[in-house]
């Protein structure tokens, strides 16, 4: 993930009158990496890569494409980028392979590598059988997934995806959730949006964590989580020599506070899932036999709320 | 270029599919049409003659000049004559509505004139054709006119001989009863340059549902920013013009097929006379590009499709009613007759009674000037206006 980023944003400013939505937001996007931008509805998510993808005009800061410097009269980088808007962005009374067909002639795809495109666009989104059918005629998710394919067909470095799953139901939303992850697994640049923190966890690299116009954080899940002090907790149920057992995984590499309940012990670590062969091996042969493991890891909406004061959906 | 095509063709594709297009453009404009002339049209132009009847107690070369003009009004259909015996059948026919007027040739009306002494010639009306009354009397003193123009003749030749005889004074009579006019006026200025009923009726609907039809392409910038996908078109590696301008070339191109159509429609089946076709499609190019430029300003300006169609509907009546297309509004001069030309529907029309006076291409150029001035002076602006639109 080390190298030229696909995008690099540094002190962007974008002021709606009175309202100042984007505050000097800095951010870049490695070549093959899942960017998310994690934050409540009106944080500026939206603002930010519509700047990005050349919809608006900044007012101040720099937005670099593959290191071509993108506004919004210039068409090279545009190219790179494949968009997929919140809303849905495509035509009803076209069928499906007219709104691809249509769209792909934009970028400049036309005869057989444009049919070509198509094809493997329909068969990835999964709309072959419905492709000469109306838009109108779609499910809600049928029309969503046409919006993502259509951001797809000139194979964009940079595929920017705005809330692709409001409003969608839940099985939709899983197949777009792995989708995502196809793509990203595909090696090209994703920059996504939402305001779901199970998506941001699932799908990114990395999160920048947006609010009030303001990147207020920026990492791994894993980085952010440290960065705020959270840390996971295992429980651990059973019987015998719990005492014992307390004694023995307090003293382990890193392995915070051990505190003893009735029948389990709580134990504070910085990675539950790498230590957690180690603190059953080490209770068992402090002479407690655990019967249940219990593990809670600290999420995004704790970091979030930890550093913002609110909920993501409030 | 490519792009424009690419943009416009699908624009094209789904205003067919929507169908709106045929019926605003096309089937309300005719529909309406026809409504007006069967309604305004028609029955004044078919069923409006004055019946007269003239009663000759002269018998006279007077008298009989007067009934001889009458004569040729009938041969013409002008009016409906009955040629009639007495005055008592004459007040009777009258008082039975079975006539407008008559004329009553008084018996010795020709010898009073000849020598100079009073004479006059009765109009019987009827009080309820009023409009027939005058025309009788309009006629009569036409007549009258021509008479003591014959007498007038007379007299001042008879001045320069020394002592004329009887015979000369009928003779200079008969040459001046048969001589032109002359001053004789030829109006090509008004009665040539009014447009008959149904053409009239088909080219204002026709214009008037033209800032309309035209709205469906640039409109549709508006529409399409609604929908997220002008998002989409802005973040595609086109000319930022290009969408703009597709929008433009929809407009204009379903604005001429529209008008063309229903040219050749009203002519074909409401036997419309549009005049020279060449003049005819210079004046249609231009009054479409004027149409979509105030279209286009509207949408420039507006922020929601909704509002644009509101703001085109209120600017569109307001221009077509200033402009004449409901009634002629420039023919009561004055006033009325300048603020119909900050409208381009005046200007259309107005080409279209020059082509109808009998000109060619050559007379619709003033027409065709006002109309491309409108087309400029909002078109510039819009331009601006939406070239610079956010797409969200």
């Amino acid at each position: 993930m080390v190298g030229d980023p696909i995008v690099e944003v540094t002190g962007l400013r974008k002021r709606f009158g009175d309202v100042e939505a984007v505050r000097g937001i800095d951010f870049r996007v490695e070549v093959g990496e899942t960017y998310g931008l994690l934050g409540p509805n009106g944080a500026g998510k939206t603002t930010t890569i519509s700047i990005v993808a050349g919809l608006l005009r900044r007012d101040a800061g720099e937005v670099k494409v593959a290191g071509m410097p993108m506004d919004i009269d210039t068409a090279a980088p545009r190219a790179l980028i494949g968009l997929v808007p919140q809303e849905l962005a495509v035509y009803p009374d076209l069928t499906g392979r007219e709104n691809l067909r249509f769209f792909g002639k934009l970028y400049g795809l036309s005869g057989a590598p444009l049919r070509r495109r198509v094809e493997e666009v329909l068969e990835v989104i999964g709309l072959r059988d419905r492709a000469d059918d109306r838009v109108d005629e779609y499910s809600g998710g049928m029309k969503r997934r046409l919006n993502i394919g259509i951001g797809l067909l000139h194979e964009p470095k940079l595929l920017i995806l705005d809330e692709p799953t409001v409003g969608v139901d839940p099985q939709s939303r899983n197949a777009i959730l792995e989708s995502v992850e196809a793509l990203s697994a595909s090696g090209r640049g994703v920059l996504y949006t939402t305001h779901y923190m199970e998506e941001a966890e699932r799908l990114c690299d990395r999160v920048g964590i947006i609010d009030e116009g303001r990147l207020v954080a920026e990492g791994t899940r894993r980085e952010l989580i440290r960065l705020v002090g959270e840390r996971d907790r295992v429980r651990l149920q059973g019987s015998g020599n719990l005492s014992g057992a307390a004694d023995a995984l307090g003293r382990l590499d890193g392995v915070g506070d051990v505190v003893a309940a009735d029948r389990s012990l709580e134990v504070v670590t910085v990675d539950a899932a790498r230590l957690l062969p180690e603190l059953l091996a080490v209770a068992t042969e402090a002479g407690m036999a655990v019967t249940q493991v219990e593990i809670s890891q600290p999420d995004l909406e704790s970091v979030f709320l930890h550093l913002t004061g609110k909920a993501l959906r409030d | 270029m490519r792009f424009i095509l690419t943009i416009a063709g699908k624009d094209l594709r789904l205003r067919v599919r929507d169908r709106s297009v045929f019926v605003l453009g096309l089937l309300a404009p005719f529909l309406l049409a026809v409504i007006f002339d069967l309604v305004l049209g028609a029955p004044s132009e078919a069923t409006f003659q004055p019946r007269f009847a003239v009663a000759d107690l002269d018998t006279g070369p007077v008298g009989d000049g007067l009934v001889g003009v009458l004569r040729s009004l009938a041969e013409g259909d002008v009016i409906d004559l009955d040629e009639v015996g007495s005055v008592d059948e004459v007040e009777a026919a009258v008082e039975a509505g079975d006539l407008d007027a008559a004329f009553v040739i008084p018996a010795g009306f020709s010898q009073a004139v000849t020598s100079g002494a009073p004479a006059t010639l009765r109009i019987v009306g009827n009080v309820d054709a009023p409009i027939s009354v005058a025309i009788a009397e309009a006629v009569a003193r036409g007549y009258a006119a021509e008479v003591e123009a014959v007498q007038l003749s007379v007299a001042v030749a008879l001045q320069a001989m020394p002592s004329p005889t009887v015979s000369d004074v009928a003779t200079l009579a008969a040459e001046a009863a048969t001589m032109p006019p002359p001053i004789e006026l030829v109006d090509v200025t008004a009665a040539n340059r009014v447009l008959d009923t149904s053409t009239f009726f088909v080219a204002g609907m026709a214009v008037f549902f033209l800032f309309f039809t035209v709205s469906f392409g640039v409109v549709g910038l508006l529409e399409e920013r609604q929908a997220g996908t002008l998002a989409r078109l802005a973040a595609a590696p086109i000319p930022r013009y290009a969408v703009v301008a597709a929008k433009m070339v929809v407009s204009y191109l379903v604005g001429v097929v529209a008008m063309a159509v229903l040219v050749v429609a009203s002519t074909l089946i409401l036997d419309a006379r549009w005049g020279d076709p060449v003049g005819v499609a210079v004046l249609v190019a231009a009054a479409v590009a004027s149409a979509v430029g105030v279209v286009a300003v509207v949408a420039g300006f507006a922020r929601t499709a909704e509002q644009a169609s509101t703001l085109q509907a209120i600017i569109a009546v307001s221009l077509g009613m200033i402009g004449g297309v409901f009634f002629p509004t420039n023919l009561g001069g004055g006033f009325l007759a300048k603020l119909a030309l900050a409208s381009p529907h005046r200007w259309f029309m107005n080409g279209l009674a020059d082509l109808a006076g009998g000109g060619g291409l050559g007379v619709v150029w003033p027409s065709v000037a006002g109309l491309l001035a409108f087309a400029v002076v909002t078109t510039v602006p819009a331009l601006y206006r939406l070239r610079t639109m956010e797409p969200r």
